[in-house]
Formats: structure tokens, C-alpha cells, sequence
């Protein structure tokens, strides 16, 4: 028995990277996937390959939220497992920040989780499962670079924390997923920052950079699934051991 | 006394935590630059005072940043310490919460310190001074409910403080959070409106009593800006009579 039988995804930035790769774990563990992805050729080309839907839909815009879900609910019916993965990351020291970064970083990050979040609720109850991705670099001790990665990732498991305290007694859990994975963003940044990459890499006890479909999917799935119905509010690493908590 | 000859930034002063703190350093020795929006509680803080500069801007305003920065520059002719205080949340539940809500807290609570921090660097740097950003405890309660947007800009503010003190340590600025509980207008106004919430929290303080912002909250800051906490950077101190606990 395939874990997600019967449930629809829907997974935001899932063109490529950690969202396609959960996408596709989820399809793998029988879920209807739906992915949404601001480039429309992108997400048609990786729904098709997944066997999933895609979307064209900017997370920062509250209107394509809603239409993305009410089109998910129209097309296959319900909606069951919302994922949060889309976030446009700059890094750059805190010195050069500047308005325009401030508002990708946080409007790609926080108010597209915000914006789907209240999107999907009027269609989501009792067994619901939302996943918002979030990334070790906020629990570093060291976050030289990220001054805006870091506090929006820390920004939205707050908030991951508080949806789960008010959705709670209606069946709906919340929680944070932290990836460590091979990605084209990262292959871009490693390729890039050689030395900074090697550190990183140094830091995961597990010795590689995980794949988004094999090592971080059946997270998402765990999360995903009824398994999990006692997970609530909670912060999971799948990280190869890079993140602490404490 | 501990500040005596320093010159102290505090946004948010007209009032609540920032005015405690802009009383407890003036009381300290420095001269404080009061900055707030509206000029007549800043000015009623410096007459409370004896001393200060008050100066009416709106400290998330890149421009009014700029030009109060310059003032201090001009008139001063340095600065020691900066304190974010300045803060306009917006609660309530996520479901009565709208994109404006989010914007205006995270403009506010967010945008507007880390603004304040670029724009002082220059000064601060010069004078190896220290940056203090007030947190608050709801983002480290289990329960945050109503707090979607409070709690995560607070939370973000503490994470961005940890960012900067890794970043500028070398430029000799050590940037500490402090996370206080206080009498304040708007935590009356909540109290008021949440009356029972309200006696839970002040039961479940150890110290048994809510904290006063000038007398026990200001003293923590007045420390933080101080050379004896030259070696803190990067870290939170609680002033909340015990009721929250980091780890």
C-alpha cells in the first residue's frame, strides 16, 4: 500500500530541485501531484515528466495562490498535503542589502508561504498536511552572508510554529521540513563558491549532499502521510546531520 | 557612570520599552537621540530627562533614516550605541491576518532596524560601538497563537542580530538582542483586551512581578552598551524576571 494513496499534493516551486524531487516521492507514494512553478515551461516539463499537473503561478501574488488551489480542488477534487518550497535566496553580505533583495527574499519566502497557506485553507480539514521547507542555515552559529536567508527561513518556521497552534483543533497539521540537497541552484552556488561548498560539505556528518527524491522525499512523504498525524508544529532535518537542535 | 560621554540612538522612545531604556542611558551619562513618530512623547521623554535630542522621523524610511544619521553626525559628532526599540505589530489569528498585516509588521519590526543598522554602520564603526535589537519572548512560547506575524518578525530580528555580529565583529560593533517584559501602552492595551491571557502571563513570572521598563529593563541595555560587556556579541539577554529560558 503506497502511503499517499487517495491524497493531492501540491508543491510550489516544483520545477526543479527540492520540490520536484519531493514531488516526486510523493507520485511515487501515490499522491496526485499538482506543481506550481513561476516558469511555465519549466513546470510543464517536469509535470509531464513526473506524471504530475503544472502550474504557472508567482507565489509572491495572493491572486495566483488562490487560483493555483481552487484550479487543484477543480481538477482533481481535494486538496490534502500543501508544500512550501518556493523561496528566491540571496545571499549577500548585510552591508549590500538593499530594498530590492529585502523584497524578493522576503516576499518569495514569507508571504508565498503566507499567501498559500490562507489559499488552501477553506479546502483543507481533518488530515491536512502542510510542509514548509526551511533550511539548517538558520540554526548555524555562523550565518556570515545570509543575513536575509536566514531570518526569513527563521521568520516562516515561526510562523510554521503559530499555524499549528491555531489549526490544530481542526485536524491540520503544520511543520517545517530543513532539506540538505544537490539542487541547480546549488550546483550553480557550489560551482561558484568552491571553497565556501567544500565547507559545507564538511559540515554534513552524512559525508554527501542529500538528493532531493531519495533522501529528502521520503521525509516529506513521512510528514505527508497519516504516519505523521501525531507530528505537529515540529521542525524535521533531513540534513544529513548538518543542523542541530537544541 | 557607565555612558558618560556617549551618544545613544533609540528608535521607538516616545514611549513603552524604548523610553525605559532611553531614561535608564541618559540616566547612565549618554546623550540620547530620541526618534519616534510623533515629537511631543519625545519631547516629553527629554524634559523627563533634563537632557536628549528628540527627533521626529519615521525609522523605516531609508531618507528619515539618513537624515537623523546625518543630524547625529553633525550635532554630536559620533555615535556609540543604536537601539532598535521602535515597533507597530500587528496580531491576531492567522485567518483574520492579510498581506498588508504581514507587510507592516515586517517593515516595522524588520526592514526598519536592519535599515537603521546599514545607516549607522559608518559611525558606529568609528566608534567600535554596539547595536541592541529588542526582541521579545512570544517567539520562544510553545504557544504562539495570534502571534504569526509578531513572533516571526521577532524572531527574524534576533537571527538577522546574530548575522551582523558575526559579520561586523571584525569592524569592532558588537550587536546583542535583548528579550524584555515590561509595562508598555500596548501591552496594556492587549492586556485589556485579553484579560485572562494576561494574568497567565504575569503568574508565570519567577520574579513574581512585571517588569518596570526604566528600572529593570533599562539597566540590562545600559550594560549591553556598556565596555563591560565588551566581550557579548551575537547573544540575547533575557530581562523577564526569569519566565523565559533560551537554550
Amino acid at each position: 500500500m503506497n502511503r499517499l494513496d487517495g491524497k493531492v499534493a501540491l508543491v510550489t516551486g516544483g520545477g526543479q530541485g527540492v520540490g520536484l524531487g519531493i514531488a516526486r516521492a510523493m507520485v511515487a507514494a501515490g499522491a496526485r501531484v499538482v506543481l506550481v512553478d513561476r516558469i511555465n515551461d519549466r513546470v510543464e516539463q517536469a509535470a509531464a515528466a513526473i506524471g504530475a499537473i503544472g502550474l504557472a503561478g508567482d507565489v509572491v501574488s495572493a491572486s495566483d495562490a488562490a487560483r493555483c488551489v481552487d484550479e487543484t480542488v477543480r481538477r482533481l477534487g481535494r486538496l490534502d498535503i500543501l508544500v512550501n518550497n518556493a523561496h528566491h535566496v540571496i545571499g549577500q553580505p548585510l552591508l549590500e542589502v538593499s530594498d530590492e533583495s529585502l523584497e524578493t527574499v522576503y516576499a518569495t519566502g514569507f508571504l508565498g508561504t503566507f499567501h498559500f497557506m490562507k489559499a488552501a485553507r477553506p479546502h483543507i480539514g481533518r488530515g491536512a498536511s502542510i510542509i514548509n521547507i526551511v533550511s539548517s542555515v538558520m540554526l548555524k552559529t555562523d550565518t556570515t552572508g545570509f543575513a536575509l536567508y536566514a531570518a526569513t527561513k527563521t521568520a516562516i518556521r515561526s510562523m510554521t510554529r503559530t499555524v499549528a497552534c491555531e489549526w490544530g483543533r481542526d485536524g491540520i497539521r503544520v511543520n517545517a521540513l530543513s532539506p540538505q540537497t544537490d539542487s541547480p541552484a546549488w550546483a550553480t552556488w557550489s560551482a561558484a563558491h568552491p571553497d565556501l561548498a567544500a565547507k559545507i560539505l564538511s559540515e554534513i556528518p552524512a559525508g554527501h549532499v542529500g538528493d532531493a527524491e531519495r533522501d529528502v522525499g521520503p521525509v516529506a512523504v513521512f510528514l505527508a502521510s497519516d504516519a505523521a498525524r501525531y507530528v505537529t508544529g515540529s521542525l524535521v532535518l533531513a540534513d544529513g546531520g548538518r543542523g542541530q537542535l537544541r | 557612570m557607565e555612558l558618560t560621554g556617549r551618544i545613544a540612538l533609540v528608535t521607538g522612545s516616545g514611549q513603552g520599552v524604548g523610553r525605559g531604556i532611553a531614561l535608564a542611558m541618559g540616566r547612565a551619562g549618554a546623550t540620547v537621540v530620541l526618534t519616534g513618530r510623533t515629537l511631543a512623547k519625545l519631547e516629553a521623554v527629554r524634559d523627563e530627562l533634563g537632557s536628549g535630542d528628540p527627533i521626529a522621523a519615521d525609522m523605516t524610511d531609508r531618507v528619515e533614516i539618513r537624515r537623523v544619521v546625518e543630524a547625529i553626525e553633525e550635532r554630536h559628532g559620533r555615535l556609540d550605541c543604536l537601539v532598535n526599540a521602535a515597533y507597530d505589530a500587528r496580531v491576531g489569528l492567522f485567518d483574520t491576518l492579510g498581506e498588508a498585516d504581514a507587510r507592516w509588521d515586517w517593515n516595522s519590526g524588520f526592514a526598519g532596524p536592519l535599515r537603521c543598522m546599514q545607516a549607522c554602520f559608518p559611525l558606529l564603526r568609528r566608534s567600535k560601538g554596539s547595536i541592541i535589537n529588542v526582541g521579545a519572548a512570544t517567539g520562544l512560547k510553545p504557544d504562539t497563537t495570534t502571534f504569526a506575524l509578531y513572533a516571526s518578525t521577532k524572531e527574524a530580528l534576533r537571527s538577522l542580530t546574530r548575522t551582523a555580529a558575526m559579520e561586523w565583529a571584525r569592524d569592532g560593533i558588537r550587536v546583542n538582542a535583548l528579550i524584555p517584559l515590561a509595562t508598555s501602552p500596548s501591552f496594556s492595551a492587549w492586556g485589556e483586551d485579553h484579560p485572562d491571557a494576561y494574568q497567565t502571563i504575569l503568574e508565570s513570572i519567577p520574579l513574581e512581578y512585571l517588569g518596570d521598563p526604566v528600572l529593570d529593563v533599562g539597566p540590562g541595555a545600559v550594560f549591553l552598551a556598556s565596555d563591560d560587556a565588551h566581550f557579548l556579541t551575537g547573544t540575547t539577554l533575557m530581562l523577564d524576571g526569569g519566565r523565559g529560558y533560551l537554550r
